[in-house]
């Protein structure tokens, strides 16, 4: 082999390597992105639905609530928190 | 309550409910069917009637308790579902009859007649529940000439819980019954009675040849008031009696302790 074409090979490895690492670090930085979204998220609605069983304890107790706009990713959730506070 | 049906029908809970019976998974059934069972919204009657006879044991509870809490009159259906599913959890089960006791309670002993003998056991299990005189009435519609030894079984073991000393006569007849099973429940059910006629029949399960039999003697003896070396000396020679009693004694010292 002559030493051009081991420098090549040389070069070939360095930058093949450079750009792997380039596409592991953009891989975990977007994992962390979206577990950070995905934190908030369900510490959002762990605050509606705190939020909801507040007003089913106010309204169990006799007290009226208004009650805030339902939206649809909430449903379940809320549903099943007022069926818990009947049982 | 109603101002918390109010909350969530102004949430607009109900129409969730009513959407999740119609088109969601198991889980979302579940759920559905529990709301519209508190809200007593017949709206899905229909729906919640397929629904109780779903293939899901969990599904087939939710809407057979809301179709029984909307309709009260439904109790004999819910009855001999309860007879029949044997998928349904127990627990849930003693949940929904506790908490409609006197419409359930009215169609137990008659279901009970005519159930066959699987589903007479499982019906038992909740008698009690139903109130004092239901259980008595269940247990007097099982306990006929020709009752298998798994129904006897059942029904001293709802006694159990009721017992009285009126009793007695009758839990003379299974202390030496063929069954062990039926012997266990007869000395379980003697167990909580106090009186001093019950320490001879209680003797009679001691020297019982099944094992279960004679610990469960042992130990409703040995947390009887009485005097412990007058007892192990009564039963003479019988080993097996004798081991069983002073284990009885030694754990119920260790409870004191």
């Amino acid at each position: 082999m002559s030493a051009a074409s081991f420098d090549g090979l040389v070069a070939i490895a360095f930058w093949t390597s450079i750009v792997l690492l380039a596409c592991a670090a953009g891989l975990m930085g977007y994992a962390l992105v979206l577990h950070r979204r995905t934190a908030a998220v369900r510490e959002r609605r762990e605050d509606v639905l705190e939020a909801w069983r507040a007003i089913f304890r106010r309204a169990l107790a006799g007290e009226d609530a208004a009650p805030p706009p339902l939206a649809d990713t909430d449903a379940f959730p809320v549903l099943a928190a007022w069926n818990a506070i009947n049982d | 309550m109603q101002l918390l049906e109010g909350v969530a029908r102004r949430a607009g809970l109900d129409l969730i409910a009513l959407s999740y019976v119609y088109r969601g998974d198991a889980a979302e059934h579940i759920a559905g069917a529990t709301a519209l069972g508190y809200m007593h919204d017949d709206r899905a009657i229909d729906r919640l009637r397929t629904l109780a006879d779903d293939e899901d044991g969990e599904v087939s509870l939710a809407a057979s308790g809301a179709v029984l809490r909307i309709d009260p009159a439904s109790a004999g259906a819910f009855v001999a579902r309860m007879g029949r599913r044997s998928d349904w959890f127990p627990t849930r089960v003693e949940r929904v009859v506790s908490d409609a006791a006197a419409t359930i309670g009215a169609q137990l002993p008659g279901a009970i007649v005519a159930a066959d003998a699987e589903e007479r056991v499982r019906l038992l299990r909740y008698a009690g529940l139903a109130g004092v005189n239901v259980a008595r009435a269940a247990i007097e519609a099982s306990l006929h000439a020709e009752a298998d030894a798994e129904t006897i079984a059942a029904a001293l073991r709802t006694l159990r819980d009721i017992v009285e000393m009126s009793d007695l006569p009758l839990l003379r007849r299974y202390v030496d019954h063929p069954s062990s099973a039926v012997r266990v429940q007869a000395v379980n059910a003697l167990s909580k009675l106090e009186k001093p006629d019950v320490r001879e029949l209680l003797l009679v399960g001691l020297r019982d040849r099944n094992g279960w039999v004679r610990q469960r003697a042992a130990e409703a003896l040995a947390t009887r008031n009485e005097d412990r070396r007058a007892l192990l000396e009564s039963v003479g020679s019988d080993k097996f009696a004798y081991q069983s009693l002073r284990h009885a004694f030694e754990d119920a010292a260790r409870g004191e302790g």
